[in-house]
């Protein structure tokens, strides 16, 4: 449960951590040349593959909890029968474990996958000025260019690609909504 | 990990490199942050120039404002506390008259409703922020257009900024509570009724203590989540900056370990809170 805690800190604290671990006159270039890697220092900020590592680590925690309790609510028992009947490692997790645990995994995958595309605040601020972040140009036809009907248009957009990818998840994994949700 | 079953010696060695990999990852940036806010230099940035409580202690008027002198970032901790406390009180009066509707009664439609109820906690923040901004806008002009009333709280700024955080959160505490209310025993109310208790001696007496780890759980969950809430908030944000809104500004602006000082202040806070809930937690918390 301890290592949860880092989940309970504000997305803007773990943000800050990676800017202070990444960008060119950070930790890890340091690091890097200390080890004799690269001659100088290389600026990590500012990629896409950046943007990826700050999602991740925010988004995590909306997977962890529901595949935890997807797996304690699997019987130990079930596996050890699958071995007593000759199972092997890969054969025991591909049609004991993930079938048990695919609601979990549905529900995580859908949270995880709307708060991401929903995130502002990592990507703009691991991403720099090169990142196109979608609800980063929202933002911008609202609050900058006050341009509501484009910006409204473009939350409308949003709202019905991702409505659409989840009810597609859904479709595909055989999952329902209301149970996913009630899982996570 | 189950003990009957043999396990191949490589399987357990990539367990721990797993393992510590992934605490590596998951507490480095944490690490960093804590450790910069005490570094001797004006950038959160290394060299190690040495141990100072500058960033925490420091006056006004010299070079380095430290955090407690920093009367703008104290101001919008402040705001975000305000913020935090009505939508906690908000969301769990809503939370808790939900589940008891959700629970409880029987009506056309029921399903629908609480089908709808958990669409907030999937939709992404900022379109909720902009969709409320829009809506309360309109009105807004409405009746300023209808009625020459100016309704000052629909304007971008701290009202709405607890309407729309309360638009999710209470979904959240209505799931809380109403997970623990499905497991009440309605029995133990109905004997209550066959003694002669009213209605309300049965809520206060009965119900409502069997509630409260549900309760002090959704609030702390509430809390937590409106303080650090930034994607709805930015959208709806007026005059006064809540503490993340002001913290990304600063952040895009050059950070200084001033941040750092703050971002520690919050990590020891939500830690303490989150402990204190785990040990409170004799009933499991459902998210």
């Amino acid at each position: 449960m301890l290592c949860l805690i880092p989940f309970w800190v504000s997305e803007t604290v773990r943000t800050l951590g990676w800017m202070i671990l990444l960008r060119e006159s950070g930790v890890l270039p340091g690091i890097l040349v200390w080890l004799g890697v690269t001659p100088a220092p290389v600026e990590m900020l500012y990629h896409d593959a950046t943007i990826l590592v700050g999602l991740v680590y925010t988004s995590m925690l909306f997977m962890v909890i529901p595949l935890i309790s997807a797996l304690e609510s699997l019987d130990d028992s079930l596996i050890e029968a699958a071995y007593d009947l000759g199972g092997n490692g890969w054969s025991i997790l591909r049609h004991i474990i993930i079938p048990h645990a695919a609601p979990g995994m549905v529900a995580g995958c859908i949270v995880v996958f709307m708060l991401t595309l929903g995130n502002y605040l990592t990507p703009t601020l691991l991403g720099g000025k090169n990142s196109l972040w979608f609800t980063e140009q929202i933002y911008t036809q609202f609050i900058t260019r006050f341009n509501w009907e484009q910006g409204a248009a473009f939350g409308f957009l949003l709202l019905a690609l991702s409505t659409g990818i989840v009810w597609l998840g859904l479709r595909l994994s055989g999952q329902k909504f209301g149970e996913v949700m009630q899982r996570s | 990990m189950i003990p009957s079953l043999p396990r191949p010696a490589w399987l357990r060695a990539s367990t721990v490199v797993y393992g510590v990999l992934f605490f590596a990852f998951l507490f480095l940036p944490l690490a960093v942050v804590a450790v910069f806010a005490f570094n001797d230099a004006p950038y959160p940035a290394p060299p190690w120039n040495g141990f100072t409580l500058d960033w925490f202690l420091g006056g006004a008027d010299g070079p380095r404002r430290g955090l407690f002198a920093d009367t703008a970032l104290l101001g919008s901790l402040w705001t975000s506390v305000v913020v935090a406390c009505w939508v906690t009180l908000l969301s769990v009066l809503a939370g808790t008259a939900n589940a008891f509707l959700i629970e409880r009664t029987q009506f056309r439609g029921k399903q629908a409703l609480s089908m709808l109820m958990l669409a907030p906690l999937v939709i992404p923040g900022v379109i909720l922020g902009i969709s409320i901004l829009a809506l309360a806008s309109r009105v807004a002009n409405l009746a300023d257009d209808l009625w020459g009333l100016e309704l000052e709280f629909l304007r971008p700024g701290l009202p709405l900024v607890v309407l729309g955080q309360f638009a999710y959160i209470a979904s959240i505490a209505t799931l809380t509570i109403s997970a623990r209310l499905k497991r009440f025993d309605i029995t133990l109310e109905e004997a209550a009724y066959n003694l002669g208790a009213s209605r309300f001696a049965v809520l206060t007496t009965i119900t409502l203590p069997y509630l409260q780890p549900a309760l002090i759980g959704a609030a702390a969950i509430s809390f937590l989540m409106s303080f650090e809430n930034f994607n709805t908030t930015l959208m709806l944000v007026g005059s006064d900056a809540p503490l993340t809104v002001m913290m990304y500004g600063r952040m895009r602006e050059g950070a200084t370990p001033v941040l750092n000082a703050v971002s520690l202040f919050l990590m020891v806070a939500s830690a303490i809170l989150a402990l204190t809930l785990l040990k409170r937690a004799s009933a499991p918390q459902e998210r």
